[in-house]
């Protein structure tokens, strides 16, 4: 069996899990709830069983690289990241409710790296400059930090739904949900905040040993660091200005719009030094 | 002037405030967006073909095209760094303050009616006695100062004061970044140098300043640079094998590649480029007795198809009558090469080795083209600095995000002819650990029966 195989049928237990929590969404349905979180852990073991496979498969080829080195093998680490989160966060707050707004984020991730045509998604050697351990360290702090902000961003449109929802009601129950998804919000972006300065700086470390500088303003770079101080912004605003609910969910919306530019858009709209992507 | 520096003059106030510095942080990362949608450092024939010449003129005044390192944007990193810096000063001392404060010297009224205090009663008398019975209850939670009198005790849980300079040490830690980005641009340099194998350089050329030499004091020798390919034609690896030579005589031998520079006395090698050199080209020779195996000798000598080599070593002499065909100068090759007695000519391919047996003695030949090896070479004393500061950024973030400042006080003392004990706590962040271990206090002491306490 193909890694790529196993990974387009987690695609499918992804996706069966986006339909169950939606279904519990709509429906309010325990046993939706229950079979979406069932579907999740299997879509995550297959998930990872994928990208083992293909770690194997590029020592098989002669290659030998940790599978985090392009576009679509990125992508896939992505989609299992956010799952990961997710499940830590349904463990922790006991709410299942939250997946109906996460599920679809690994869901579609996964569909996009499967059946987009901008990228290959072969195994292919590695240029010279993509042999390093810091770029394994770069693109494994990256998305984790990314992961926990998909999932702020999650949070973010929940927030804003519930808040829509229940104008001018005086609703006890909605009020205490809505300071707990902002606690979650908030909570994603302190998280990914650090991650994502610990993806930068191993960054930075690895264009230095490889090229000798270790911020040249290539635009993935200049991308990261807007993403890092709109973050930086929330979080002073936040402290300092008493941002409530209502703005952290619209600074984590434009957060997220700047990460899905950083990690995309550099790479399909501006041409960039960096060599990832195509 | 020095009236200036006051921290109620209005300039430094609002260059204080946390207002200003989310301005000048949109800013920031509002205009760096510019800079990456137009290319940088181009010509002004470049932005004149994709934008129009009037547009393009525009930019150019703007710096638009060189805006990272222009006068404005350098300005607005230094308000940057200003708003910083007056921050820190006008905040820093209300912090250390906070974290100095003696937390038992709270008048005991702001504990017995603070708004989320707890109450525990009991019907048992006050007693000076228990003032010890009731740390030794709460022993593992560390009530780790308490101070009173006969009218009551108070005790505090405090933990965590220093995580309140975790902002302070993420902000120096920024400071301390941008310092060692200035050490790098005012005492570093970023250069390069080719050097063809087979040479020594012994100074280098500023990048932007070509003209301009910077000694190394030393000489970097390149003894051989090298191409592997991987089945599918894509390059898997540059190589460069150098020797660094000072005063003559050789220091170190060191193999580069492209995430593996060479580094000595503060100035970094870096594998850049390469470059082939017309008509010129590399034969290695291994030269073997047959009555003396172990001694092998071997060489290398650079030849063009002009000349003749000869080599008194070997007592032989090369010349390559002839290249291929195509006239771009590769393999197959037609060798010749000449000993005392006689001379014979061999085809050969690039990098093929080939042997002969001459009068004794086994000759390997391999030819191939000559190449000059790229090199950037970055002096940056700074860089150090910007690790420094990255690792204490890390640091600073974990202490502001993941640690607070706890205090739980627990108060006892006489109540009628009873007594009471109050508990209240506070924290700067992560009010759900603070209220999960007072909850584990006020357990401990509802199960203390010498203090017989209950929920008021
Ligand atoms: C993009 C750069 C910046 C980063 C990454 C950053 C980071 C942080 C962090 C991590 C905190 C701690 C939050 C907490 O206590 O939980 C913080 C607090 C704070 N920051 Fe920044 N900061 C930045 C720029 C600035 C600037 C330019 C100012 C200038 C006024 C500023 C003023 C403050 C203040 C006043 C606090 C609260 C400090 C306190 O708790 O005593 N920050 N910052």
């Amino acid at each position: 069996m193909e890694s790529s195989f196993i990974l387009g049928i987690s695609t499918f237990i992804y996706m069966a899990a986006t339909f169950c929590y939606v279904a519990y969404g709509v429906f309010k349905n325990d046993t939706a709830a229950k079979a979406g979180l069932f579907a999740l852990i299997a879509a995550i073991i297959t998930n990872t069983a994928g990208i083992l496979l293909r770690w194997y498969e590029t020592h098989e080829q002669g290659i030998g690289y940790v599978p985090l080195s392009n576009m679509y093998e990125s992508l896939v680490f992505f989609a299992l990241c956010i799952a990961v989160l997710y499940l830590f966060i349904e463990f922790s707050y006991k709410l299942k409710i939250i997946g109906t707004y996460i599920a679809p984020f690994p869901f579609l991730t996964m569909a996009y790296a499967s059946y987009s045509s901008e990228f290959g998604k072969g195994i292919k050697p590695l240029l010279p400059a993509l042999q390093s351990n810091w770029l394994v360290a770069h693109v494994v702090t990256c998305f984790i930090g990314y992961a926990a902000f998909a999932v702020a961003c999650g949070m973010a449109i929940f927030y804003l739904y519930k808040k829509w929802q229940s104008a001018g009601k005086d609703n006890a129950a909605a009020s205490g949900l809505l300071r707990t998804i902002d606690d979650i919000n908030y909570k994603m972006i302190v998280f990914g905040f650090i991650w994502l300065t610990a993806g930068i700086v191993t960054g930075a470390i690895w264009a230095n040993s490889a090229w000798g500088t270790y911020w040249s303003w290539d635009p993935k770079e200049t991308w990261s660091l807007i993403t890092w101080f709109v973050y930086a912004l929330a979080l002073h605003a936040k402290y300092t200005r008493g941002w409530d609910g209502t703005k952290m969910s619209y600074a984590s919306l434009v957060g997220f719009v700047s990460v899905i530019f950083t990690y995309y858009g550099v790479n399909f709209l501006l041409s960039g030094l960096h060599s990832y992507g195509g | 002037p020095l009236t200036m520096l006051n921290k109620n003059n209005p300039i430094i106030k609002r260059l204080s405030s946390v207002d200003f510095a989310l301005f000048i942080i949109s800013a920031i990362a509002i205009t760096s967006i510019a800079g990456t949608i137009i290319q940088q450092g181009e010509s002004l024939q470049f932005y004149a073909e994709r934008y129009g010449s009037k547009p393009a003129l525009i930019l150019e005044l703007l710096d638009l095209t060189n805006m990272y390192s222009s006068y404005w944007f350098q300005g607005l990193l230094i308000l940057f760094c200003l708003n910083l810096i007056i921050c820190t000063w006008v905040r820093l001392p209300g912090v250390l303050a906070t974290i100095r404060k003696d937390n038992l010297a709270v008048s005991r009224e702001s504990i017995a009616n603070a708004k989320d205090v707890i109450v525990l009663k009991s019907d048992h008398p006050f007693e000076t006695s228990k003032s010890s019975a009731i740390p030794n209850t709460l022993a593992p939670l560390s009530l780790n100062k308490r101070e009173g009198t006969g009218q009551e005790w108070l005790y505090l849980h405090e933990k965590g004061k220093w995580s309140r300079a975790g902002a302070y040490i993420v902000h120096a830690s920024i400071l301390l970044i941008i310092c060692g980005a200035l050490v790098g641009k005012y005492f570093g340099y970023d250069a390069f140098v080719m050097v063809p194998e087979g040479t020594a350089e012994s100074s280098v050329h500023k990048r932007g300043e070509w003209h301009k030499e910077i000694p190394l004091n030393f000489e970097v020798f390149c003894r051989n640079f090298k191409t592997d390919y991987y089945p599918n034609g894509t390059p898997k690896e540059y190589r460069s094998d150098l020797t660094v030579f000072e005063d003559g005589k050789k220091v170190l031998d060191k193999t580069i590649t492209v995430n593996d520079p060479l580094k000595y006395k503060g100035v970094t090698f870096f594998q850049s480029s390469y470059q082939a050199i017309e008509n010129e080209y590399k034969l290695t020779v291994g030269k073997e007795e047959a009555q003396s195996p172990n001694q092998q000798i071997s060489k290398t000598f650079f030849l063009n198809t002009l000349s003749e080599h000869k080599s008194d070593d070997l007592g032989v002499s090369f010349k390559i009558l002839s290249t291929a065909p195509d006239g771009h100068g590769h393999g197959p090759y037609k060798l010749q090469i000449t000993d005392a007695s006689s001379s014979l000519t061999r085809v050969m391919n690039d990098h093929e080795i080939i042997s002969i047996q001459r009068g004794g003695a086994v000759y390997t030949l391999s030819l191939a083209q000559r190449h000059a090896t790229g090199l950037k070479v970055v002096k940056d004393p700074g860089v150090w600095i910007v690790y420094i500061g990255c690792a204490l950024m890390m640091l600073g973030l974990y202490v502001s995000f993941f640690m607070s400042h706890m205090r739980i006080w627990v108060l006892y003392q006489p109540d009628n002819n009873g007594s009471v004990i109050s508990v209240v706590g506070k924290t700067n962040k992560n009010t759900m650990k603070l209220e999960h271990l007072q909850e584990k206090i006020v357990t401990a002491l509802l199960q203390d029966e010498t203090l017989g306490l209950r929920r008021a």
